[in-house]
């Protein structure tokens, strides 16, 4: 007895030791915050110019707290609060958003809340502003709350900058700052009257969207917020009710009929919001702006109920910079912006120029696995959706239809076929496809018959462990102190899936063994003579990870680490191709597929505008959303001409019924045999124009009328594309319903 | 107790247990999330089949086409609209409730007229709060001026020629508020109005205006417990519960349609407050009553059990960081001229479309009150089906717009097909379902329509393939026996000879086995497990006597009894089988076999100490086991001849079933009563007390598994806290 008291009691003990200490171990270095110091306030640069380039000028307005920009080409002004040199009749001069360089959002008690600068910092006089290198520093001192925030505001090169480094926001009370709207009035623009198409914002959701800037009457601000690049994947979601398409690449824009603005995320745009609003009937202005989120926030569910909750800053944070540019007239327009955010990439990010596109990408799957039962007990068994003979036997006509002008992608191949539980497939490509021979044989003739064909390895997501990685070393930690899920999720009511409705639950790689994934990837392709890869979804997805000890916080840092792996496996002498690309993956891959057409069709658009094609089109060999994805094959094609991007379909050798299961793909439009006749068709009807744009350049895009688009690529060669359903009158002359017209 | 091959026995089924426990746990499928979908929202329809109907992507059936958005066209932006229409010439007219107005459209968008503050016998009619708006063929416009308690009818210049007020009536109860929400008029000029907030129905009126009458209130559906539950208060009323009484009373009407054979479509909102609800949409006869009726199944029934929206509730966040659950809510419906019904779901923004047998066409649109994206929604209050170019209109009331969605390709296709089929035209349907098929194999309507095609064309083999896919039932088993028919027909000879042969052979061997005295079983414990069926009472008395009969053996019984059960419901034939290989869950299958049959034993055995039961729990497992045999048999018989016979002759199977349940009855209680020395009644009274006590200790066992439960929940939320700390 006494012996057994004495276990329950060291038992006991070790359990409260343990709970003690779990919570301590390898703390990720955090840094010292900045303490909030008021006595600052009366550091103030006096009024006047501040910096001065060939291009622009910068003032300071130490009555009002502004920062003005002047551009020195035609004299237009940008700046912090546009009321004071806008001169416009505006009886909301005194509105605190138009007032206020930023609005801080920040919590206590777990709970959100929001200040504008002019409410808080401008009125009470608390803003310390000192001369920098090029600029001016401005400190927005928050007495109530006790937090400031930095922002710095510079010349550099042909743009003016503002940066906000979340390491010198200084706080000293219960308060925390978590973002920063940051001078949402700098890109911005006067609104017109209702109708008016002179003056729009432009935004890079998706393929690329405009929204005017048009008054239409009381309370009918259009409002459209979206994450860079998509939201945070970590972050455990109940539902997924948008098909929304991610903004694709960081830069926006304002334009009137005289001038026009444009911004870049130079740095940070992981962790930044993009946010538009038109027609604003309050403010009188339409207005672009980036919110910086300086701490990142989710959603637990702590001591019963769902809290918000937020993770202490630490070293992983860089500051984040937004550089302006300002457009004259004649380069105020999306075409210009676009292109100059191709000059961006160019120089600063290593855009440069690899294949033409092919007229066709098909996109080939593996095999899946079926539910089957062995005297009772639940098994898996594989069906094969496309084995290595139909492959080519498939890959052989498509050249025939095509001239040989062809790519291949080959899907879920690997171990778990497309529902893929082991990373990278578990390096293994044979099975129910084919045995090794198969592959050899496979490889073999897409070489001779000089198809790239790139193999497709998913390495952002794992269920069983391989290669070395499992879930309890190598899953990424979400805020919750829990492994990243990757869902699924209903195609009825947009809930979970859960795992006893035949869900699956996937684990997000470790951000910091994304690398190792890559080489062993690498490693076992180049063993395969496989030349050609891809890495699933990594071209498109943003996670943060908080592992103790390798932290990426607000997806921290995930564009230059991808950029990273894809350069990595290019210099290997792989050729990489990038799946739904945003710009950093599409810089570092030789092809793109899945290139966007549409933008995420919010309502408050009102121009589709392809922005991304004017980018990469003629740079990267690019194709587009396959085809038999889209309500109306005709519109997806039509669409493709007008950009000169490849066309794209995605295919299955046979057809299983067990396929309609599954809730995000329908495998059931993918049939090859259902599919080649109108691949035939549009490759007879467009292929010889596609050929001639093959690595061209789109010079101009114009919006002749509502569904009918004028291209013109470096080339001289033009496209009239009619989306309506009418017949339409043009300078090239008429073109018919759903048809185009070549020059 | 399991003798020399007892250990070995124990490991295998153990790790038998332990595997089938860990593959319980299977996985499902994923796909990755795409960067640049196509579509702002989901088109899918449902795939019926036996763990029940499960929504399967689909190629849309309507695309987006077009938002009217008054705020382009110069006369300020609509302010909460709630319902839209479209007349015979083309013009649209919406509701556009906060402003007191109904904007009147031409077919192209433009703006035709704007009709507000009319005019009439000198007083000026102001609509604000106008909720419905309706057409009739005369161009005369019907406006439910809701907060004024009256219909305006008007024609487009704004001229009014009569109000509809709440007639005086006695039939009316006094307490009646008549708030008019929506309007149609029939072809015979008569007006159905539905009062929001009334259960009453629809009141009608003729065409001068006077009170017919009402029309088609939804009936309140009573359960037993509800009516037990009055009968008690009935029979035992004091004061407290009559003031605590509360009425239950039918759910009012949200939406009113009219076809163009003059039946009266109606949507009810939320038909119940649990998780999933019925009978949303109605179609009413001239008299009132729903003759809607559900022929998606062999049993047709009535539709006022069938529930038109996906059925599950919808997660919806309530402002701060919690979530809440709403149940679906069919807010609208319309219908168009070939009969097909379009039901409006406000909670999730999808838009269903249903043929007149409540097939599901398919669902497209959403925004589960959050949309943003065009042809999603926040609040989408009505629909209504253009007949001219057969687009859809659904108004947004949050978000002040009008969605205009267009038919596609697919879409046609479909319809065009699937009236076909809901005519008998089977052949005229063929080229229409094979262009469906090509476009997207994952209609399940195609394959039932094809399934159809080929019957009637007579390639039955091919119509039993896409009778399968279709999951009809019915088509399956009638093509199938003209398949077996011409099997036998095309066989008869041979087999007639295989089987005389057999016969032949069995008779032939019985004479000579009797002659030379072979004996076919020599092992005395499998002879005396055979002739426990021919001689329960000797065998039953040798286990008793003598301590004959096998533990081995007897648990060799239950293994196959469990491998019979497993394969009889995997491989029953399609016909009668709603066997779901996914959601099969071996688990309770051992549970419910071996588990029980074990659980028996143990627990007649002791109960039967109470009794005074001579029988050993080593006796009393034997007899049970034995008495398996014939229920093996049977599984046997089923699984192979299910394949064999139509559901029209399943009275052999039936039969087989009836005989070997007898027969193991008889096994079973003739083995009991020789073990345990008992007679009928007492075997009867032990039998009935042993189910009990396998109610009690699964019970027990379910609360220990509960608290086991709870525990290792309340481990592991305290390991989260500490950890969050």
């Amino acid at each position: 007895m006494k012996s057994l008291k004495r276990i329950i009691s060291i038992a006991c003990s070790l359990c409260i030791l343990a709970g003690v200490f779990c919570s301590c171990g390898k703390k990720e270095k955090s840094f010292k915050q900045p303490v909030y110091d008021k006595s600052k306030y009366s550091v103030q640069e006096e009024s006047g110019v501040v910096a001065e380039n060939e291009n622009y000028k910068i003032s300071w307005n130490n009555e009002r707290f502004s920062v003005i920009f002047t551009n020195k080409k035609d004299g237009t002004v940008y700046g912090t609060n546009p009321n004071d040199y806008a001169k416009l009749n505006n009886t909301n001069a005194t509105a605190d958003f138009n007032n206020s360089p930023l609005t801080v959002q920040y919590t206590i008690n777990s709970l959100p809340y929001e200040t504008m600068a002019a409410a808080s910092s401008l009125s009470q006089q608390a803003v310390a502003s000192e001369k920098i290198e090029n600029g001016i520093k401005v400190t927005y001192y928050f007495p109530e709350f006790k937090f400031a925030v930095p922002v710095k505001y510079y010349l550099e090169g042909d743009a003016f900058k503002i940066s906000v480094d979340p390491k010198e926001v200084s706080e000293g009370g219960d308060y925390k700052v978590v973002s920063v709207k940051l001078n949402p009035l700098v890109c911005s623009t006067a609104n017109t009257k209702n109708g008016s198409k002179d003056s729009y914002l432009v935004v890079p959701s998706g393929s690329g969207a405009l929204m005017y800037a048009d008054y239409r009457g009381e309370d009918t601000t259009r409002r459209y917020t979206a994450e860079v690049y998509g939201e945070d994947f970590s972050i455990d979601r109940y539902q997924d009710y948008e098909n929304d398409a991610k903004i694709s690449m960081p830069f926006f824009g304002a334009r009137n009929s005289k001038s026009g603005i444009m911004g870049i995320i130079e740095n940070g745009a992981d962790s930044c919001t993009l946010t538009a609003e038109a027609g604003d009937s309050s403010l009188g202005y339409s207005y672009i702006y980036p919110t910086l989120h300086l701490r990142s926030e989710g959603v637990a569910f702590l001591s019963g109920t769902w809290r918000n909750k937020y993770e202490d800053k630490t070293n992983n944070v860089e500051p984040i910079v937004v550089s302006y540019y300002g457009l004259t007239s004649g380069e105020n327009n999306y075409v210009s912006m676009a292109k100059k955010y191709q000059q961006y990439l160019i120089k600063n990010k290593g855009l440069t120029k690899t294949s033409a596109n092919k007229l066709l990408n098909a996109k080939l799957y593996g095999y899946f696995m079926e539910d089957d039962l062995f005297l009772g007990i639940p098994t898996k068994k594989a069906v094969s959706m496309t084995t290595y003979k139909q492959a080519e036997s498939i890959l052989k006509e498509l050249k025939n239809i095509t001239g040989g002008s062809l790519s291949a992608v080959m899907d879920g191949y690997g171990s778990g076929g497309i529902d893929g539980t082991q990373i990278a497939g578990g390096f293994k490509l044979t099975g129910v496809v084919g045995s090794g021979k198969d592959l050899k044989n496979f490889i073999s003739f897409t070489d001779s018959a000089n198809i790239n064909t790139y193999f497709n390895f998913n390495i952002s997501t794992f269920k069983k462990s391989a290669g070395g990685i499992s879930k309890g070393k190598n899953a990424a930690i979400n805020i919750n102190g829990t492994a990243a899920i990757a869902r699924e999720f209903w195609k009825s009511s947009k809930n979970r899936l859960e795992e006893d409705d035949g869900g699956t639950i996937k684990y997000y790689l470790k951000r910091k063994d994304l690398s190792l994934a890559t080489e062993k990837v690498i490693e076992y392709a180049k063993k395969e003579g496989i030349k050609n890869i891809a890495f699933g979804d990594l071209a498109h997805i943003k996670y943060s990870d908080y592992t103790a000890g390798a932290k990426y916080p607000s997806a921290y840092k995930m564009s230059s680490d991808i950029s990273d792996i894809l350069k990595k496996a290019k210099d290997s002498g792989m050729s990489v191709m990038a799946e739904g690309p945003f710009d950093y993956s599409a810089i570092n891959s030789n092809t793109l597929t899945g290139t966007p057409l549409y933008s995420t069709q919010d309502r408050s658009f009102d121009e589709e505008v392809p922005l991304y094609a004017l980018v990469f089109q003629g740079y990267k060999e690019s194709y587009s959303t396959p085809i038999n994805t889209s309500t109306t094959r005709r519109k997806v094609f039509l669409k493709s001409m007008a950009i000169g991007s490849g066309l794209s379909v995605n295919l299955i050798g046979e057809y299983n019924t067990e396929l309609r299961k599954k809730q995000s793909v329908n495998f059931g439009a993918y049939l090859y045999d259902d599919n080649k006749g109108y691949i035939e068709t549009f490759i007879n009807e467009g292929g010889e124009f596609l050929k001639s744009v093959a690595n061209a350049e789109i010079k101009n895009y114009t919006i002749l009328s509502k569904d009918v688009t004028k291209t013109e690529f470096s080339n001289g060669k033009v496209i009239i594309v009619n989306l309506s359903d009418k017949a339409v009158k043009t300078e090239m002359g008429t073109v018919e319903a759903q048809n185009f017209i070549t020059k | 107790m399991f003798g020399k091959y007892g250990k070995t026995a124990s490991k295998v089924l153990v790790l038998f247990l332990l595997a089938t426990i860990v593959a319980t746990m299977f996985c499902g499928a994923v796909s990755a999330e795409e960067a640049f979908p196509t579509e702002p929202y989901d088109s899918y329809s449902y795939w019926a089949g036996p763990g029940g109907s499960r929504p399967t992507s689909s190629t849309a059936f309507y695309e987006y086409k077009s938002i009217i958005d008054t705020g382009k066209l110069g006369i300020g932006p609509l302010k909460n609209p709630q319902d839209v229409f479209v007349d015979n010439r083309g013009y649209i007219y919406i509701a556009d409730t906060d402003n007191g107005r109904i904007v009147v459209l031409n077919s192209d968008g433009t703006l035709k007229t704007v009709l507000k503050d009319l005019k009439y016998n000198g007083e000026t009619l102001n609509f604000k709060g106008v909720l419905g708006v309706f057409v009739y063929k005369n161009g005369n416009i019907y406006i439910c001026d809701t907060d004024n308690a009256r219909v305006i009818i008007c024609d487009l210049s704004g001229k009014v020629s009569l109000v509809l007020k709440l007639p005086p009536a006695d039939v009316i109860p006094e307490d009646f508020t008549y708030r008019p929400s929506k309007v149609v008029v029939d072809d015979d000029g008569i007006t159905y109005v539905v009062s929001d907030g009334s259960y009453y129905g629809a009141i009608m009126y003729n065409l001068k205006g006077e009170f017919q009458g009402f029309y088609g209130s939804n009936s309140v559906e009573g359960t037993l417990l509800t009516a037990l539950g009055k009968l008690w208060d009935l029979m035992f009323p004091n004061t407290t519960k009559k003031s605590a009484q509360q009425k239950q009373l039918p759910f009012q009407f949200s939406d009113i349609t009219i076809d163009n054979d003059n039946f009266i479509y109606t949507a009810t909102g939320v038909t119940d407050t649990a998780e999933s609800s019925e009978g949303q949409l109605k179609k009413l006869s001239p008299g009132g009553t729903s003759i809607l009726k559900n022929k998606t199944r062999k049993n047709v029934t009535s539709a006022d059990t069938y529930d038109f929206t996906d059925g599950l509730s919808v997660r919806v966040a309530n402002g701060t960081n919690n979530y809440g659950t709403r149940v679906s809510d069919m807010r609208s419906v319309d219908v168009d001229e070939d009969g097909y019904i379009y039901g409006l779901c406000n909670t999730s923004g999808h838009i269903f479309i249903y043929d007149q047998d409540c097939n599901q066409i398919g669902v497209f649109g959403g925004g589960v009150s959050y949309g943003t994206q065009k042809g999603t929604f926040i609040s989408p209050y009505a629909i209504h089906y253009n007949r001219l170019n057969n687009d859809i209109l659904v108004v947004d009331k949050n978000a002040s717009n009008v969605t205009i969605y267009k038919q596609t390709e697919y879409g046609a296709l479909i319809k065009k097909a699937q009236k076909f089929t809901s005519a008998g035209a089977y052949e005229e349907s063929k080229p229409y379902w094979e262009q469906v098929l090509k476009i997207d194999k994952n209609c399940q309507l195609a394959y039932s329509g094809m399934a159809k095609v080929c019957y009637m064309e007579k390639n039955y083999k091919q119509a039993m393939e896409y009778a399968k896919k279709g999951f009809d039932q019915e088509t399956y088993a009638n093509a199938f026996s003209f398949v077996r028919n011409e099997y036998l027909s095309d066989n008869f000879i041979w087999l007639a000879v295989i089987l005389v042969l057999v016969v032949g052979a069995i008779v032939a061997f019985g004479i000579y086995k009797k002659k030379k005295n072979i004996v076919l079983i020599k092992n005395e414990e499998v002879k005396l497990m055979f002739s426990s069926i021919t001689h329960p009472f000797e065998t039953g008395n040798k286990i008793r006597y003598f301590n004959k009969g096998s533990v081995t053996l007897a648990t060799i019984l239950l293994v196959l009894y469990y491998i019979a059960t497993v394969t009889n419901d995997m491989y029953q034939g399609f016909m009668h089988n709603l066997f779901n290989k996914s959601d099969y869950n071996s688990l309770m299958t051992i549970l419910s076999s071996v588990g029980l049959i074990a659980l028996f034993s143990l627990c007649n055995w002791g109960m039967s100490t109470l009794f005074e039961g001579k029988g050993t729990l080593k006796q009393v497992y034997i007899v049970t086991c034995y008495s398996l045999i014939p229920q093996i048999f049977n599984l046997v018989f089923q699984t192979i001849f299910t394949n064999v016979f139509t559901p029209e002759e399943n009275l052999i199977l039936s039969a087989v079933s009836v005989v070997c349940m007898a027969l193991t009855i008889i096994m079973f209680c003739i083995g009991m009563i020789c073990v345990h020395e008992f007679g009928l009644f007492k075997l009867i009274l032990m039998v009935l007390v042993s189910f009990l006590a396998m109610l009690v200790v699964i019970f027990v066992a379910f609360m220990v598994f509960i608290l086991i439960n709870q525990m290792v929940s309340f481990i592991y939320t305290l390991y989260q806290e500490l950890k969050f700390r």
